[in-house]
């Protein structure tokens, strides 16, 4: 066990070092880069003489090549240095722990509202296949997850939080993670949190029904819930001991790949409801041209994914010793 | 779907007299039958069919251009004064916009996709055809750019890149075509062992040729189920670049920058926010509908 995971976590480093070479590479080569915009605007600066082009250049380390400058760059991101935002003269990995734990917060509420609603619903599903309650699920599912998040999370806001303010009925907060005129107490932030949660639990919550109805469908057509049902063990018991249980084994599998999944959705969502998370982050970061912090919050976001992936395998493996080898 | 479709069919006897049928015809009888399927391949038509002929429209039909502003007629209510679905805060005619941007989004997505496919098709079909080294280095690759959510990926790029349409969709083809060659090389480690494709092999097929004429037409399917079922996520990924303000540009109208156009003056007309959103639904939900057809039609597999 400890060498599958020794194994594992190395297998990761190759993989960190391709992530920064991949954001160094884009913020450096695409057209408009920072570079770019620099080497332009000193070529077109008639007031600097060539000797002070080459002195600014050199103070700011752009005279040598690109991959010492990667390599340096690379020294600091590994001590945790991503740089200074441009905008707000704040550090860049301070910036993104600050955000971390709302986007966190939001992310496996939205998870665990989805699976809430999408394993019963799902198992119900696939026990009763073809049922009218198996098709309306099915043909929901589509309709659900066609849905562009940031249009219903509009419609939401219009409707829940500003008509239903209108009409004098109780309303739900419409960004933000809490009000200060109620001093941010349990009970305020819940409410901010339900609005941003729900949209973005909305779509996922489709995918994981036809995930969970699938996967059930799978093992209930196994050998040994025929073995069960065979031996006169209640239905019941077949269903969720025999079922659910190997049912849910790749769910851990699955958490980790729809990692990137909630990121991104959390990007929309965040800008939408004001949620002051990474997401937000990377957002402004991208419309003010703020690059360390978008190189930034690039970085972070899939190392969170690799990290995601990693604990997935390892619980994976220890919940199915098959998969060790 | 019934269990019984997916049984092998002995056939009766004039039946198996009758030439065999290409796996193309057959797929299309099964998608015929699925009446979801059916219905989303028709609105899917229909939408581009409105989309490619949107100057034709503007010209004799509406009257109207999609920039042409008219400060006389804002927030015209829908079927009013010739506005067919209303204008918006500038006087624009929200049809012809919507026309306009649907050119935009769906050719957006449309040239991403045959990116993306070729792109990522060729990738894993060399990656699981050679194997060994090329294909570690290949899919260590794959692996880092599975890594990032493309949609910061997309931030990062477009925060330095103010991208034209045709530029966007490569970007958006770059991040797409990911999940395919992964996919296709799985297929392609199989299929390599095929006493068929070692007969050709053996034969002294050069490797281009076994790939393209013996392989290729095996992951053929698998390759269109993914496409089918990837478009809708390149459209979202368009709209919603657009709806942050880093896709495409006003004036040039796309659905996703006229939802965010109309976000901030909702209260003079709910319809200009409620008619981008329902364009975008309506093209993802149709074609999501043709994916999962095609995906049972196709490859009875990978149906749940």
């Amino acid at each position: 066990m400890s060498r599958f995971i020794i194994r594992r976590v190395l297998l990761i480093v190759p993989l960190l070092i391709g992530i920064t070479m991949l954001t160094f590479g884009i913020a450096n080569l695409v057209p408009g880069s920072p570079l770019a915009d620099l080497e332009y605007n000193l070529q077109r600066n008639r007031e600097l003489t060539p000797e002070q082009i080459e002195r600014i250049k050199h103070n700011l380390g752009l005279n040598q090549p690109m991959h010492v400058r990667y390599l340096v760059w690379l020294s600091n991101v590994a001590r945790g240095d991503l740089g200074m935002s441009i905008r707000s003269h704040a550090p860049v990995t301070q910036m993104i722990l600050d955000r971390l734990p709302n986007t966190l917060l939001l992310t496996t509420t939205a998870f665990l509202l989805s699976l809430l609603f999408a394993v019963p619903v799902g198992v119900y599903a696939a026990v009763h296949r073809n049922s009218w309650f198996d098709r309306a699920t099915t043909a929901t599912a589509v309709a659900a997850y066609s849905a562009p998040t940031f249009w219903l999370a509009l419609l939401l806001i219009l409707l829940l939080a500003v008509k239903f303010q209108q009409w004098g009925l109780p309303s739900l907060p419409a960004g933000g993670t809490y009000d200060l005129r109620h001093g941010g107490g349990f009970w305020d932030r819940v409410e901010h949190l339900i609005l941003p949660a729900f949209t973005l639990a909305f779509v996922q919550t489709a995918y994981w029904t036809r995930f969970i109805r699938s996967q059930m469908l799978e093992v209930l057509g196994q050998d040994y819930v025929r073995v069960a049902r065979a031996k006169g063990l209640r239905e019941r018991a077949v269903v969720f001991r025999h079922g659910l249980r190997n049912a849910l084994l790749p769910l851990v599998t699955l958490l980790g790949l729809s990692l990137p999944e909630l990121f991104a959705g959390a990007v929309i969502i965040e800008q939408i409801f004001t949620w002051p998370g990474m997401g937000l982050l990377a957002y402004s970061g991208a419309i003010n041209k703020d690059y360390p912090v978008i190189m930034g919050t690039v970085l972070f976001a899939a190392v969170l994914v690799i990290l995601g992936n990693l604990l997935a395998d390892i619980c994976y493996s220890l919940v199915d010793p098959r998969v060790r080898q | 779907m019934d269990d019984a479709q997916h049984l092998p069919r002995i056939g009766t006897l004039t039946e198996r007299t009758q030439r065999p049928r290409s796996v193309a015809s057959i797929a299309w009888r099964r998608y015929r039958r699925d009446r979801p399927a059916v219905a989303g391949l028709i609105v899917l038509l229909l939408l581009v069919l409105l989309a490619l002929s949107a100057g034709l429209i503007s010209e004799h039909v509406t009257g109207f251009s999609p920039t042409q502003q008219d400060i006389r007629n804002r927030f015209q209510p829908i079927g009013s004064n010739g506005y067919l679905l209303g204008s918006d805060q500038l006087g624009r005619d929200t049809f012809t916009r919507l026309l306009f941007g649907a050119r935009v989004s769906l050719g957006i997505a449309g040239l991403s996709i045959v990116v993306a496919l070729l792109v990522g098709a060729a990738y894993g079909v060399v990656s699981g055809y050679f194997g060994g080294w090329v294909d570690g280095v290949l899919m260590r690759i794959v692996d880092v750019l599975l890594a990032v959510p493309s949609l910061f990926l997309l931030l990062l790029i477009a925060s330095m890149w103010r991208m034209g349409p045709l530029a966007l969709a490569f970007v958006i083809a770059a991040t797409a075509w990911v999940t395919l060659s992964r996919l296709v090389r799985g297929e392609v480690l199989a299929l390599r062992q095929r006493e068929y494709v070692e007969a050709a092999r053996i034969a002294g097929d050069r490797p281009v040729r076994v790939m393209v004429r013996h392989i290729l037409p095996n992951v053929l399917p698998v390759i269109i189920v993914w496409a089918s079922l990837t478009v809708p996520g390149l459209i979202l990924a368009e709209a919603g670049l657009s709806y942050l303000g880093l896709g495409i540009q006003p004036p040039t109208p796309s659905w996703g920058n006229m939802l965010s156009d109309s976000q901030r003056v909702w209260s003079h007309s709910a319809a200009l926010v409620l008619l981008p959103g329902i364009a975008i639904y309506l093209a993802v939900f149709a074609i999501n509908l043709v994916g999962n057809g095609l995906r049972d039609a196709l490859d009875p597999r990978l149906t749940e």
